[in-house]
């Protein structure tokens, strides 16, 4: 198969300075290095150098690395903190479980964003901008919303109806999300509680203890992250909760489109309904013209059922 | 309780070695976006709409065995089945002498968004077997489903059994309503004729609500590993094969898409057997023919509880089942299903040819 010539990427030129760079201040400090800290520097001066030129995803992923390299840095402060005995297991626990915590935060907010459907844009904003005449200046923020609850009556009346229906939704689309980051809120603090027991329960090998990694403990945390979150996961209240979610973004947009629909009409341009119709119709059409020229085969003719044997068992 | 903390100089030269690790990925994974899924030659034998049905090139001396047809879901692209040489269950199926067809359902538009289960299975998937069929003057040919296109297949068969002459069905959801199935539970609730209003369902869509089934193992624990996995441009390149795989999602046809998530997961119509396409009612026990049916022994996403059931609700007086220890993906590219699978289904069709 063939594949893409690999290109230069600029940005791999910076990591590979910045790697130069690091190595060096790593001889200079030799093997027992003064201050810890700087280990860590290195990764905040790729982020803020490359920033302007990297993707999106950059902000995710260097996220995650950096989070690994925060929990190093706890590590690191509490082993070397005091009087050179450091914390005790459950102090050191709960400031891990804290520097792993500012982790849900960015985490909820990028799952809200998964579960959504189709995300609908600021609703307000939108609308303002839909209302205007081509060519008007799109209203900034800090408009005031209007009631819902007002009758729909003259003139108008269609339009207000609309604009009503468009604002309870989004509001029951909002409500949901609250809901869905009270359950992470749950999650985050059933995790820390979780993950800090584990870690003061063990002794020295344990995670947090004398002779522990980095990975060890990063890997615990998450893996009481995920039992903790399958739990909330399985249940009803979450179960309901995603489902919602997905069903009111879904009629967020529904409105939307109906409303485009109706500009769309008014400027004398295609429809989406007016698209599906025909999409309908030829679909009908290519159906009558393979019945016509190779007609599909009839349900097969019902054969005698084979008497079963005990089927064999899984290996 | 007091506890000696860990030493520091340890932890210095872990977050060294992580440092230099990182940096060298970063590097190495720049050189790796050249990595593609797919390896094995194949040629295009017939086509309809986006729909492709290729044929493998042969690799070895023909076992004599009856041509093998790999439906594979609608969701995903079927590159897994081939990502690359070390890890290819085609190349094991075409190292072993069989005659490979594969169908590819493209990457539908807003074309095909009243595309239904009915013209996939009745129309597409008909007219791919049709042709195999022709091609070798045959009357039935070995079916193979993945994942959904395990469900597909058991519904084809179950309308036309004489043109299946061996059924196999991999990772292939049966029950759907099983109590360690999450993603089941969540679309429960789900307004299917909403979700079908707004047209297509966006592949990214379908994406994000699979990584939201294990969060933290998935968008966070996976690129810690792959830093600490080192920078061999071997591995980085197979790892970014597999993730182009996992986000190249087709998006789905939205007629489609909400008839299975109705009729499936919501109904559980292959248990009930509440499912019709073209006004015949599809009956599982009209499948008579010898069946194997593989399933991944750790699947978050087809759990074990959801394929086993098939066991039961097929009549055939020949099935067996079997369980790989791997996950959903590791079906595909782990190194124990390259040893075990592919030879497993070569074997199972050369005892029933």
């Amino acid at each position: 198969m063939a594949e893409d010539t690999p290109r230069g990427d600029p940005w791999a030129s910076t990591v590979a300075q910045m790697q130069q760079e690091l190595l060096q201040r790593w001889l200079k400090m030799g093997a027992a290095p003064a201050d810890g800290s700087a280990l860590f520097e290195w990764w905040p001066k790729i982020a803020a150098t490359a920033a302007s030129r990297l993707p999106p995803s950059f902000d995710q992923l260097g996220a995650v690395w950096e989070q690994y390299f925060n929990l190093g840095r706890a590590m690191l402060q509490e082993s070397s903190g005091g009087d050179g005995k450091g914390a005790d297991l459950a102090s050191r626990a709960r400031s891990f479980a804290a520097v792993m915590n500012t982790w849900f935060e960015r985490l909820s907010s990028q799952l809200g964003q998964m579960a959504n459907f189709r995300n609908p844009p600021d609703a307000q904003l939108w609308w303002q901008t839909l209302m205007q005449p081509p060519g008007a200046r799109v209203p900034g923020a800090g408009a005031k919303p209007a009631t819902t609850e007002f009758a729909a009556l003259g003139l108008t009346r269609e339009r207000q109806e609309a604009w009503q229906k468009f604002s309870r939704l989004v509001a029951q689309f909002q409500e949901v999300q609250t809901k869905l980051a009270a359950q992470w809120i749950k999650i985050g603090a059933e995790t820390t509680q979780k993950f800090a027991a584990r870690v003061s329960a063990g002794g020295a090998d344990a995670p947090g203890g004398a002779t522990a990694s980095i990975k060890s403990l990063y890997d615990l945390w998450i893996e009481c992250a995920e039992e903790v979150y399958g739990g909330v996961a399985h249940s009803p209240e979450y179960c309901r909760l995603i489902a919602d979610l997905a069903n009111s973004s879904n009629a967020v947009r529904a409105e939307q489109q109906r409303e485009l629909e109706s500009w769309a009409q008014q400027f004398d341009l295609p429809t989406r309904a007016e698209v599906n119709s025909l999409h309908q119709q030829v679909k009908e059409l290519r159906a009558q013209l393979r019945s016509q020229t190779s007609p599909p085969p009839p349900p097969s003719p019902k054969k005698k059922r084979v008497v079963r044997r005990r089927p064999r068992a899984p290996k | 309780m007091s506890s000696t903390p860990p030493d520091p100089q340890a932890l210095a030269a872990e977050m060294l070695e992580f440092g230099r690790r990182l940096s060298a990925t970063l590097t190495g994974l720049a050189g790796a976006a050249h990595a593609r899924p797919g390896c094995s030659e194949k040629k295009r034998v017939w086509g309809e709409d986006k729909v492709t049905l290729y044929r493998y090139e042969p690799l070895a001396r023909p076992a004599g065995v009856t041509p093998i047809l790999i439906c594979y879901a609608l969701v995903n692209r079927p590159d897994m089945m081939d990502l690359q040489v070390d890890r290819s269950l085609i190349r094991g199926f075409l190292e072993a002498g069989l005659d490979v067809y594969l169908i590819d359902w493209g990457y539908p538009d807003g074309g095909d968004r009243f595309n239904d289960l009915d013209d996939y299975i009745r129309g597409y998937l008909h007219r791919c077997v049709q042709h195999v069929l022709d091609t070798h003057r045959i009357p039935s040919v070995n079916l193979l489903g993945v994942c959904q296109g395990g469900t597909f297949s058991l519904c084809y068969t179950a309308l036309y059994p004489e043109r299946v002459k061996n059924l196999i069905t991999m990772v292939t959801p049966v029950d759907f309503k099983t109590p360690e199935n999450l993603l089941s539970k969540w679309v429960q609730g789900l307004d299917v004729r909403l979700l079908a209003q707004g047209g297509n369902v966006p592949g990214d869509c379908l994406n994000g609500i699979y990584l939201s089934l294990m969060p933290f193992r998935l968008t966070q624990q996976k690129y810690v590993d792959m830093v600490q996995g080192g920078a061999d441009q071997r591995q980085l390149e197979n790892f970014m094969r597999m993730e182009r795989w996992i986000f190249d999602s087709p998006d789905q046809a939205a007629e489609a898409l909400r008839q299975f998530v109705q009729w499936f997961y919501q109904e559980n119509g292959l248990v009930n057997g509440s499912i019709t396409l073209g006004g015949e009612r599809v009956d599982l026990k009209k499948i008579v023919q010898p069946v194997l049916n593989i399933y991944a022994g750790k699947d978050h996403l087809v759990p074990p509880s959801a394929s086993v059931p098939l066991a039961r609700l097929v009549a055939s007086a020949d099935y067996t089942a079997h369980a790989v220890d791997v996950g959903h993906i590791g079906m595909y590219v782990s190194a124990r299903a390259q040893r075990e699978v592919p030879t497993k289904i070569a074997a199972w069709l050369g005892e029933r040819e």
